[in-house]
Parts: structure tokens; C-alpha cells; sequence
């Protein structure tokens, strides 16, 4: 249970964050390539963090609520690890036209996975 | 929403209820923006489906988009909409003189579960409003 800061606090984190939305805003409308999506997400981290820490009270929070919030962003990491690392090792790609993932789709089908015939399914 | 959960710990009923309104007036103002910009979706065939309609060769890539799109705002939607019920309740119990110094476990639980919201949010917005400008 936390005690409640002086608000003056609460307001200047609000601030805060509509400034940080601000930045994001901005940020994408200038071209940074891939470092568009870094930027946006180093950014809402930041954000979320503030959330965190004083609107949650992580701040105020003892060591064993922060070790749990710590441990969960750690299975998040994870499991974002696991889907991005599916993600770069693609065969086909985004943004490839439909019409090529159609043709890849039909040719993995006549070849099969392990390039034997495709069985007939009834 | 953390000045009604201050107000809860410090004020009496009547700032208390009008944080929690306020929160909820701007849970509100978000599902009627959402409800707007799902109107413009279905009028532009953009729901994935049957009447999905884009010209372009990328037609599937964007039907999948919007996929994530409905799924996720959709879900957030129904997250807040849990939250604004629950903090009518507390606006109510607010009301009759139910939190003070003492006790505002309810109010403080309402308050975690809203900013665990607003952080979803925080990485939905830039993900599916910004970053496909490029």
C-alpha cells in the first residue's frame, strides 16, 4: 500500500507522458528506416516505465512487488524473443505480393517439405 | 486515476468521485473515438472478411493488418470497458462515504488494473498507428 506522493507529482508525470506521445508522433513522420521501430519503442518503454513507477507506485513498492514486475517483464522478453526470432528466419517475406506467396504456397505444396511428391489426400 | 487513488488515501467522497468520473468520462471519450474509426473501417471495406476491399496487389498483407488491428483494439476496447463498470462501482461506493485513510484497497486495485491497461496502449498506439507510415 503506498502512500500517496504530494500530486503536484502526478501532474508533472502526465505532462510527461503527453510530451513523450508528442515526440513518437513527430518521430514518425520522418523516415528512419528500420530505426523508426526502435525509436517508437525505446520511447513507449520509457513511457511505460513512468506509468510504472508512479502512477502503479513501483516507486513506493517493496523489493519483492518489483522483483515480480522485473521476473514478468523477463517472460515477456522471452517470448518476444521467440516470435522475433521466427520472424527474421522467414522463407517467405513480408511484403512480398500476394501473387509470389501464392506461387511459393503452390510450390511448396507440389514438392512437399522434403522436396518428395505431395501424397494425394482424399 | 491516480488522483482519484490519492484522493481515496486523502480527500473526502466528493473529490474522490469526481477523479473517478473523470477517468471515466476519458475511458469514454476513447471508445467513441474507437467506434468512430471502426465505422470509417467498415464503410472503407476494411474488415477483414467477405467484403474486405483493397486495391492493391499487397490486398492480403493489409487484410492481415487489420486482423492484428480489430483483434487488439478490440480487446483493449473490452478491457475498458470492464474498467469503466468497475470504476462506476467505486464512483457509487465513493459516493456513500466508503474510502478513507484506512481503507482504499479497492480503489488502488481499480487503479492498477486502468494503468495496466493504459501501458497496452502505451505499445499498441505507435505499433498500429505509426510505424507502418513507412
Amino acid at each position: 500500500m503506498h502512500i500517496a506522493p504530494d500530486v503536484s507529482l502526478y501532474r508533472n508525470i502526465f505532462l510527461c507522458l503527453i510530451a513523450l506521445t508528442g515526440v513518437t508522433v513527430s518521430i514518425a513522420f520522418v523516415d528512419l528506416g528500420p530505426w523508426n521501430v526502435l525509436v517508437a519503442l525505446t520511447v513507449a518503454s520509457t513511457k511505460a516505465l513512468l506509468v510504472l513507477l508512479y502512477f502503479m507506485g513501483l516507486r513506493w513498492a517493496d523489493r519483492l512487488i518489483r522483483f515480480g514486475v522485473v521476473s514478468a517483464v523477463f517472460a515477456v522478453l522471452i517470448l518476444l524473443g521467440g516470435v522475433l526470432n521466427d520472424d527474421f528466419h522467414r522463407q517467405i517475406r513480408r511484403f512480398q505480393p500476394v501473387q509470389e506467396i501464392r506461387a511459393s504456397l503452390e510450390d511448396l505444396r507440389v514438392r512437399g517439405l522434403d522436396g518428395l511428391p505431395a501424397r494425394e489426400v482424399d | 486515476m491516480a488522483r482519484a487513488v490519492a484522493a481515496a488515501q486523502s480527500q473526502g467522497p466528493g473529490a474522490q468521485v469526481r477523479w473517478l468520473i473523470g477517468t471515466i468520462l476519458l475511458g469514454l471519450a476513447f471508445l467513441g473515438i474507437k467506434a468512430w474509426e471502426y465505422a470509417g473501417k467498415f464503410e472503407d471495406q476494411l474488415v477483414p472478411g467477405r467484403n474486405f476491399s483493397v486495391a492493391s496487389e499487397f490486398a492480403a498483407v493489409e487484410e492481415l493488418f487489420f486482423s492484428f488491428y480489430f483483434l487488439l483494439t478490440g480487446l483493449h476496447a473490452i478491457h475498458m470497458v470492464i474498467g469503466i463498470g468497475l470504476l462506476g462501482y467505486l464512483a457509487v461506493r465513493a459516493r456513500m462515504g466508503d474510502y478513507d485513510r484506512s481503507y482504499f484497497t479497492p480503489v488502488e486495485m481499480a487503479g492498477l488494473y486502468w494503468h495496466f491497461v493504459d501501458l497496452v496502449w502505451i505499445f499498441l498506439f505507435p505499433m498500429l498507428y505509426l510505424l507502418g507510415r513507412h
